[in-house]
């Protein structure tokens, strides 16, 4: 069985944290950025790991769609346990629309005999929450979104369990081949064997053009600006101490204290 | 064939509260395109009824027979619905059984999908958060169609009562692409997050053993407190799930909201927007919790605990 896991490269943290250096370094380009793999990919393709534990017929693809960073990480996903990488080499723009993307999966996936794809169910930058489920359509194949475990595996069918708003779940069936979508937080994605990464080569690392793909986006990005404030945001002043007493000044004046 | 904003109502338990933001958001697309709103709902027993309670008059009724549906029997009957009904937007609530509905039409029909919308800034522009919440977007639409889904919390106004009257009621037959659902599990009933005055949260700044105690001491000295977390702290294992205050945990209104740690993800703001006040202690002063605080306390959020504890004794 051959399951193809969709991954992207998304910003390190610690610069997510500063809107200034996103505002100026919007471009993957930069090489002063570093990348890691999208928290809800990384669990995604560890629930696929985690099968081919168990199975080890189980042969696992990852495909990411962009430029330099996209590579990079598909090289840790093969020192993960990954048994081929895809790049789909296009430029960043292409690589943020769900529209373009999911065309590229399909592409992909209609070339091979998958089983299953494996997605995050979003990103951790654009947050669109669409390209699995977009891709599903547009293969007239099942997909769920927030699964959170994998409880049984047949020949044609698999159940899984689902995460709904509210605290609400669902165990749902799907006909194979489908794309299960991943909530992030389901399991402890491991580190990258750094020998297995070293014996990347041209067999195990595939890139692809995408001259073949209609290269119309379907949206694009035209400003960022920090997010508007929907309460009165008000910065307190002075020492730790009287941060402190200030907080519990509140709770006095609310009638907690 | 004139084009159509078709808004698609497809809760079956709160089904006038998502008409009314769907509907909101209709109007305010109407500003710009000029174009007639036609509001989708599914089995609804009477339509003239809910057209009252909703204050709007343009419904197109399906009837499918079947108590409820998978996102994809939504998409089937949508999928029908636009043979004869063209659309510039088909607009949606951003659940998800909604994005997944709204996933399926779009790669049916070829229209763009643009989730998790703010608010409409322009003809065919859209505000959404990215980045973790840290940053809005503004994008453009590039296609003549496109699927739209409506953030949380943006719409939820009573819409203006104009609309033109058409009742109109169609029987589809649904098809699945393959899903089935073999059980639904609700909530957990109770919590004590329900009842408090005060919830202190802790998120994933906070993410160890020590610090989860440390909280805990401050409760215990706070009467009327409970306390609260975000996703990451239950996926690491460190509290339970009836504590998650977010999309997929808890929706919370206490007098206070205090967040220790949390950076403020969109599906933790949804949790706790309706609290009275909210007080927020952060080390990242960019922390995007700190947009939607009354107080911003930048400061190590551990260290800060440790001080309201010596305070507090």
């Amino acid at each position: 069985m051959k399951i193809l896991v969709t991954i992207k490269p998304v910003f390190e943290e610690i610069q997510m944290t500063d809107p200034a250096i996103l505002k100026n370094n919007f471009s993957l380009k930069n090489p002063d950025l570093n990348f890691k793999i999208n928290r809800f990919d990384d669990h995604s393709l560890e629930e696929a790991l985690k099968l081919k534990e168990k199975d080890n017929s189980i042969e696992i693809h990852t495909i990411s769609v962009g430029t330099e960073p996209s590579l990079e990480i598909l090289k840790k996903t093969i020192g993960k346990g990954a048994d081929k990488g895809i790049l789909i080499q296009t430029e960043i723009k292409n690589a943020n629309d769900p529209d373009f993307v999911s065309n590229a999966v399909k592409n992909i996936f209609m070339e091979n005999d998958y089983k299953m794809i494996f997605s995050g169910m979003m990103s951790e930058d654009m947050m669109n929450g669409t390209t699995g489920l977009l891709t599903a359509s547009k293969l007239s194949i099942p997909s769920v979104s927030g699964v959170t475990s994998i409880e049984k595996i047949s020949k044609n069918k698999i159940i899984v369990k689902r995460e709904l708003e509210g605290g609400a779940s669902q165990r749902a069936e799907l006909a194979l081949p489908c794309i299960l979508n991943f909530q992030a937080g389901i399991n402890k994605p491991g580190y990258p064997n750094v020998l297995r990464m070293l014996k990347v080569d041209e067999s195990t690392l595939v890139v692809k053009n995408i001259e073949s793909l209609e290269s119309k986006i379907s949206f694009e990005t035209k400003e960022l600006k920090l997010p508007s404030k929907t309460r009165k945001g008000e910065i307190l002043k002075g020492s730790i101490e009287d941060k402190a007493k200030a907080f519990l000044e509140i709770l006095k004046q609310k009638k907690i204290l | 064939m004139n084009k159509k904003i078709i808004l698609v109502c497809d809760s079956m338990e709160n089904r006038i509260e998502q008409a009314k933001k769907l509907i909101n958001f209709g109007q305010n697309l109407n500003i710009y395109t000029k174009e007639e709103i036609l509001l989708v709902v599914f089995n609804e027993p009477d339509i003239k009824e809910f057209s009252s309670k909703i204050d709007f008059r343009s419904i197109l009724n399906i009837k499918t027979g079947l108590k409820d549906h998978n996102p994809d029997e939504i998409g089937f009957c949508l999928e029908k619905i636009i043979e004869k009904t063209d659309f510039s937007y088909l607009c949606f609530d951003s659940s998800t059984k909604s994005l997944e509905s709204a996933s399926f039409i779009a790669g049916k029909s070829k229209a763009s999908i643009i989730t998790n919308i703010l608010k409409i800034e322009a003809k065919n522009k859209f505000s959404r958060m990215i980045f973790n919440s840290k940053l809005e977007a503004l994008v453009k639409n590039k296609k003549k169609k496109a699927v739209l889904t409506v953030s949380g919390s943006s719409f939820e106004k009573n819409p203006s009562p104009f609309s033109k009257e058409s009742f109109e009621e169609t029987e589809i037959k649904p098809k699945t692409s393959g899903v089935e659902i073999v059980e639904t599990m609700s909530k957990s009933e109770s919590s004590s997050l329900d009842n408090a005055k005060i919830i202190l949260s802790i998120g994933r700044g906070l993410n160890s053993s020590e610090e989860i105690e440390k909280i805990f001491e401050v409760s215990k000295l706070i009467p009327n407190s409970a306390v609260g977390c975000s996703r990451p702290i239950v996926d690491e294992g460190l509290l339970g799930y009836e504590r998650q205050v977010g999309i997929t945990g808890r929706t919370v209104s206490p007098k206070v909201y205090s967040a220790f740690g949390i950076s403020g993800s969109s599906q933790h703001i949804y949790g706790m927007k309706d609290s009275e006040f909210v007080i927020s202690v952060n080390s990242d002063p960019y922390s995007s919790i700190f947009s939607h605080s009354d107080l911003c306390i930048v400061e190590d959020a551990s260290l800060f605990l440790e001080i309201l504890k010596q305070e507090l004794e």
